[in-house]
């Protein structure tokens, strides 16, 4: 047999590991992505890149590639998904350049995910419950999770119990938050996370002991939460695989964009949502795309003191991506339909 | 004497098998005159790079001969100034010599792209069109007849090694390929388009020797003039060290969002491996793609490649897009609908050369550009992602014309 076709051959043979079966060049694929996703680190260390952020960082990529793989059952998009988030330059600046821990969040949360999809029995909802709850009280950056489990709680996949829980963990949070906030006397609204304070301007008001933009901007965030919810009781959404994902998307987008003091490192999560969103509706691959711009974009400006652009444009891009993601959730509901027959 | 005229605007002339009617002759001719016209008017513009290096380089080989070769004082290939020492040894002017056999290659390639446009497209009407415009590209008349580069050499050798690939000569293919990698190493930006020939058994691995082969011929007579081999063979890696001072040098890619001028030593090796990690995964996907591998197809990855690397690699100059472009007049010419990109990135490249040329910052930002070309590139992007669709649709249309055309008959 001639060298070529040997090693063609060799590229879609089939092996067997145990229960795990992959094609040649896949286990090449996952072999090589891992080595440039470790490379792709090393310029920005003195010396090996800090093993713990590695680590989270592939643990966060192997479980979105479990979770891909249980949404699509393709072993080739749960590889791309993991090699994606690997190399995801936002990934590369939170865990690597700037050491923060968005990363071990966003881990957190897809592992809840998982949970949540693994069973329809009520222990998969329980952990999906404690594992959520964990994270609202960890960081309020995941305040914007409650309004989907709130949905989740609307159409029967959360208990009255589970929901009380998490609605507990995130006021607590919140309240916490909000109390160091607003004595604070910060000089800006936004740290580098380009949301709607870019746009309006994202100097905080000074010499008041409440900065009165923060002050609205909390309770849009609300406000517009409640308002979602509202929406989205007169529907009938699907609550499966594609749409949930859709959905903690769209709830963690649209209240990190009113909310006040959110950093660059808001744009971890989404980033990961979007990727997984990506896989499983490979028509939405602008969604991740400008999301990964608007987010890198935060974190440029955080590292360099300036943003080559406008960070006002990015929030634009950010606001474009929220309003079609909401548009497509209210399709999902069946709303289009039930808002044109009432005019009609 | 009018009907003679018309006549013979009409009659087709013979050349072999080729047939040409007296109007296209015409167009040909005056499209090419006036083509040499523009290039002799601007020919006395003296470039920086001509005035700092070029000339330099060639006081150097003018005074001690074939052995200046031995130094260092050349980055580029071999080759390139195995050129320049020729032009030495001409009793012309070294600057108009060079210029002019960059704008021959020029008028080589154009009839090398309109021979693309004919194999792909079957028509001698676009290939002239082609012909035309590929001579009249600003960035072509901008590029070698006024700042005196020559990316035209090594973008005419891929031109004919892609034609051969299309025409089935592997080996000549591949042969012109090694040469134009001995040339230039951006020749290296579509090189993912020969792995995936290779997956779809349309070129062997013996083929790829070629390139290797030739590197190793280009620098032979560096060698033999004195110049350590591992320097030559390292000659591209000092290459790439050369532009430590930004990350993008006027081209519009991702460096133009996320800043050009900070991390400079980090973000080259990061971006080094961030394409490569992008690559892997698209090599990855397409050959998992379930598609049959056309003339036009071969084109479509060439752009593709053209384009999304240079997107992420560290240190592109803005004369770097000049291969895509080329590569981008054939697809659009395949594929009409899609003009309005070539136009689009016409504009983006002319954008650099004029604030290179002129020394005068551009009006419209850098950034916005780079946003831009990213939608060129997920333009073209898409189009190879939906190529097996696209292909599927035309031939079911084209079984259905036949059909139409039978019954007609019938």
């Amino acid at each position: 047999m001639r060298v070529d076709d040997l090693l063609r051959g060799l590229l879609f043979r089939t092996f067997r590991m145990g229960t795990v079966q992959f094609e040649f060049l896949e286990g090449l694929l996952a072999v090589c992505i891992t080595g440039a996703a470790y490379l792709l680190r090393t310029p920005f260390e003195t010396g090996l890149p800090h093993w713990p952020y590695v680590l989270a960082e592939w643990y966060l990529a192997a479980a979105a590639a479990a979770l891909v793989q249980r949404l699509t059952a393709s072993r080739k998009k749960a590889l791309v998904t993991y090699g994606l988030l690997l190399i995801l330059p936002v990934g590369v600046a939170e865990g690597t350049i700037l050491r923060g821990n968005a990363c071990v969040g966003a881990l957190l949360f897809l592992c809840a995910l998982l949970f949540l999809m693994q069973s329809e029995k009520s222990w998969g909802a329980w952990l999906f419950t404690i594992v959520t709850a964990v994270l609202l009280l960890w960081s309020v950056r995941y305040a914007g999770l409650l309004t989907g489990c709130v949905v989740l709680w609307q159409n029967r996949r959360l208990k009255a119990e589970q929901l009380l829980l998490l609605l507990a963990a995130g006021g607590a949070r919140f309240f916490h938050a909000c109390r160091a906030w607003l004595g604070a006397g910060y000089t800006l609204v936004t740290f580098h996370w380009p949301n709607v304070y870019e746009i309006v301007g994202r100097e905080a008001v000074q010499g008041q002991r409440i900065d009165p933009l923060a002050l609205v901007g909390l309770f849009l965030a609300g406000g517009l939460s409640v308002l979602f919810l509202y929406l989205f009781s007169m529907g009938k959404p699907e609550q499966k695989g594609l749409h949930l994902l859709r959905l903690f998307l769209f709830c963690v987008l649209f209240t990190g964009y009113v909310l006040p003091y959110m950093d660059q490192s808001y744009g971890y999560l989404p980033c990961v949502l979007a990727i997984l969103y990506m896989m499983t509706a490979p028509g939405e691959f602008l969604t991740p795309l400008v999301l990964q711009i608007v987010a890198f974009a935060g974190y440029q400006e955080c590292f360099n003191g300036e943003s080559m652009m406008p960070m006002a444009v990015f929030a634009v891009l950010q606001l474009l991506v929220i309003l079609w993601l909401g548009a497509e959730l209210l399709r999902d509901a069946g709303m289009g339909n039930y808002i044109w027959k009432r005019k009609k | 004497m009018d009907r003679y005229v018309r006549d013979w605007i009409k009659k087709e002339v013979s050349f072999g098998s080729y047939r040409i009617q007296g109007a296209e002759i015409l167009f040909l001719a005056m499209v090419s005159v006036l083509a040499v016209l523009v290039r002799v008017q601007v020919r006395s513009f003296v470039a920086d790079d001509w005035s700092i290096y070029w000339s330099s380089w060639l006081l150097e080989l003018r005074t001690r001969g074939f052995s200046a070769l031995a130094e260092d004082f050349y980055d580029y290939a071999p080759p390139v100034m195995y050129l320049l020492y020729g032009i030495t040894l001409l009793p012309v002017n070294a600057m108009t010599a060079f210029k002019s056999i960059c704008c021959l290659l020029e008028f080589a390639g154009a009839a090398v792209i309109a021979g693309i446009v004919t194999e792909c497209t079957k028509s001698r009407k676009r290939a002239q069109f082609a012909y035309g415009l590929f001579l009249f590209l600003p960035t072509v008349i901008l590029n070698a007849a006024v700042w005196s580069q020559c990316d035209i050499i090594y973008t005419f050798l891929i031109l004919c090694s892609v034609l051969f690939l299309l025409k089935g000569k592997n080996w000549t293919g591949m042969w012109f390929y090694g040469a134009a990698f001995a040339v230039k190493l951006q020749t290296l930006f579509i090189f993912p388009f020969l792995v995936i020939l290779w997956v779809r058994r349309k070129v062997e691995l013996k083929h790829f020797l070629t390139i290797p082969v030739m590197y190793l011929l280009g620098i032979l007579p560096a060698w033999l003039a004195g110049r350590p081999f591992s320097e030559l063979i390292g000659i591209y890696a000092f290459q790439g060290s050369k532009d430590r001072w930004s990350l993008s040098i006027k081209f519009p890619n991702i460096y133009q969002v996320i800043g050009n001028q900070y991390f400079l030593d980090e973000y080259v090796g990061a971006g080094m491996y961030l394409i490569l990690g992008i690559l892997m995964m698209v090599l990855f996907w397409m050959a998992y793609q379930e598609v049959r591998i056309t003339k036009e197809y071969v084109i479509l990855m060439v752009v593709f490649f053209g384009l999304l690397t240079t997107y992420f690699i560290p240190h592109m100059h803005e004369r770097y897009l000049y291969l895509t472009d080329a590569f981008l007049l054939i697809y659009v010419l395949i594929r009409p609908e899609r003009f309005g990109l070539f136009i689009a990135t016409g504009f983006l490249t002319v954008v650099g050369y004029a604030e290179y040329l002129t020394k005068k910052p551009p009006c419209v930002s850098y950034g916005v550009l780079a946003f831009v070309q990213l939608v060129i590139l997920i333009v073209i992007g898409l189009d190879l992602y939906r190529y097996p669709r696209y292909e599927g649709d035309r031939q079911r249309l084209d079984r259905e014309e036949e059909g139409r055309i039978t019954d007609a008959c019938g």
